[in-house]
């Protein structure tokens, strides 16, 4: 009698979110979407959209909406701002297929070596990525300090820009 | 892998997730988006989308296309193409949480707050809270501009992709605002609510982080030394505000914290070798790896080393040395596997091992400290008498005769 009760109890437990997962289920089931399927046109969004990783640059890809309104500042973030997107994108493409060209050459190599084992070691794999890091020392040096200031560069133009729109909205009252 | 992405996933954990729902989570983990988080009502910031509902649905579109899924969960969808920046209704701290990195600037608090408890001085309930929010924002500002800087590294690598700058969910400028407002409220609190040593050693190691291991990090393995300082100043600040000098305790800390970097940041990258490499980061793991497993032995001997040292110099009392050697010299062990063997599993049994040291050798120097009061107010009449002027105070309270009471109260 005990244990009925008790694993009765617990079943109504049990019970109580199933009803409220029934309910939930009960209503219509409508999708709300957020964002957009396909790369959208810059001047049909009302701001800026960031799309899925590039395949090959593992870069997420911007859309930087076009307003007829923008001002001359504006225009120039944006400008830029497409153009150091672009630049990044190239290098990190160009920099991957090289990573992942020279990691087969590499592995390739091991094989035709001969080696008994089957699987190249993580140990042997180590020697790869040290010769590559060494081998671009002076490229990853270079776009690190390019990065840093045209970084920087877009800093300041999008505090110029914030400060604009600030100012201009204040203004408008007045006016 | 997977296993421990799908842990550290942002995704909800609904309660009764249907078997479609999981097997959606884990195949879509390598994709899977960083937005998806419970959210409640709001507005996106484009203003032309409405979030409603209260549960996210886990999406599992791909990098090919969209995948619309109707599950039960839910009924919210992340399409691939967001508005930037973007942020969940009601996620705005959740956010800042994200870009401050809140779990690393926590354990920089705490490391902190233990520096604060270490000191053989008056523990001040308010100083003592300034010090570690204090702490705790100028650290958040490091980890923001870190972020800011590292956008196109970070995108390369699995572990630092879901990031919100890399996301676009937050911009640069508010990123860089966010830090700045961080740093100055921080180092404000720090300088008047503590003291100039303090406030000192936080701009110190701000721009350290920021200007030096940052940049640092791609240019030379040098970085692992400068970022082992950056971990060691937080409980110096502590020291510093509670005592208002670095005395040799201090310092013992210190060295005790930068040498316990050493095996858990080695530990760590070993197995992020081919991560680092292809994003162009110069870690002993990968360009040295025979250099990287003699440091993690090396560090692990200088910690029992310094262990021993503490009672020497008076910081703790001769328990300390005895309790710590089990702790040390098991971590030693694992750092001679690690240096061994040398794979994976070492590498992970020694990180998840100096994940529990630290914590428990600072909790075994808090306890075996030297001036450790549990006393009425005979003994403080007992304290040494000479020209300088000393104020002796008396415990009120139960608690003051609990609490560590400086010797000689001089105003800092």
């Amino acid at each position: 009698m005990y244990k009925c009760t008790t694993h009765r109890t617990f079943g109504q437990l049990q019970l109580w979110p199933r009803w409220y997962a029934k309910a939930v289920e009960n209503e219509p089931k409508k999708s709300q979407t957020v964002g957009l399927a396909q790369r959208p046109d810059p001047e049909s969004v009302g701001c800026d959209y960031i799309g899925p990783p590039d395949p090959d640059s593992n870069l997420r890809p911007y859309v930087r909406h076009y307003n007829n309104r923008e001002t001359p500042l504006a225009k120039k973030l944006r400008l830029r701002r497409i153009e150091i997107d672009a630049w990044n994108n190239d290098f990190w493409t160009k920099h991957n297929k090289r990573f992942y060209q020279e990691k087969e050459d590499f592995i390739q190599l091991h094989k035709n070596a001969g080696t008994a084992s089957q699987d190249i070691t993580a140990d042997s794999m180590s020697v790869f990525y040290k010769s590559f890091l060494d081998k671009n020392r002076r490229m990853h040096i270079m776009y690190n300090i390019s990065w840093y200031l045209k970084n920087v560069e877009l800093l300041v133009l999008a505090f110029q820009v914030f400060l604009q729109k600030l100012l201009r909205r204040e203004k408008k009252p007045t006016q | 892998m997977i296993g421990v992405l799908v842990r550290r996933s942002t995704w909800d954990y609904l309660a009764a997730p249907s078997s479609k729902c999981q097997l959606i989570r884990l195949t879509a983990t390598v994709s899977r988006r960083p937005w998806e988080e419970p959210s409640t009502q709001g507005v996106s910031s484009c203003g032309n989308v409405k979030l409603l509902s209260s549960i996210s649905c886990k999406n599992s579109s791909s990098l090919a296309g969209v995948k619309k899924e109707q599950t039960r969960c839910g009924r919210l969808e992340y399409l691939d193409w967001m508005p930037s920046p973007f942020t969940n209704a009601g996620k705005t701290m959740s956010n800042y949480k994200k870009l401050s990195k809140f779990r690393l600037t926590s354990l920089v608090v705490i490391t902190a707050m233990g520096g604060y408890a270490m000191a053989p001085a008056a523990f001040d309930i308010s100083t003592f809270a300034m010090c570690a929010l204090g702490t705790g924002l100028v650290s958040a500002a490091a980890n923001s501009i870190n972020q800011y800087h590292e956008v196109p590294f970070d995108s390369q690598m699995s572990r630092t992709k879901n990031r919100v700058l890399v996301t676009g969910q937050m911009t640069p400028l508010h990123s860089i605002g966010f830090a700045i407002a961080s740093a100055s409220t921080g180092l404000c609190l720090l300088y008047f609510g503590v003291n100039g040593l303090t406030a000192a050693l936080g701009a110190g190691n701000l721009l350290l982080y920021t200007c030096v291991y940052t940049p640092m990090k791609r240019v030379s393995i040098l970085n692992t030394w400068v970022g082992s300082i950056v971990g060691a100043i937080p409980p110096l600040m502590g020291w510093a505000g509670c005592a208002g000098t670095l005395d040799v305790g201090a310092w013992i800390l210190a060295g005790l914290l930068y040498a316990w970097q050493f095996p858990h940041f080695n530990a760590l990258s070993w197995n992020l070798r081919p991560d680092y490499s292809r994003a162009g980061y110069r870690m002993m793991a990968v360009t040295n790896p025979s250099l990287c497993r003699r440091t993690a032995l090396r560090y692990t001997m200088a910690i029992s080393g310094l262990s021993l040292l503490a009672p020497i110099f008076d910081v703790t009392n001769v328990w300390f040395a005895l309790e710590t050697m089990p702790l040390n010299l098991y971590f030693c062990y694992l750092a001679y596997e690690f240096h061994q063997k040398s794979d994976s599993g070492s590498s992970r049994k020694l990180f998840r091992f100096s994940l529990l040291h630290l914590p428990v050798l600072m909790l075994l120097f808090l306890v075996n400290k030297k001036n450790w009061y549990f006393t009425s107010s005979e003994q403080e009449e007992t304290t040494i008498m000479d020209n300088k002027t000393i104020s002796i105070h008396p415990p009120t309270s139960g608690l003051g005769s609990v609490l560590p009471v400086a010797v000689a109260a001089v105003p800092r």
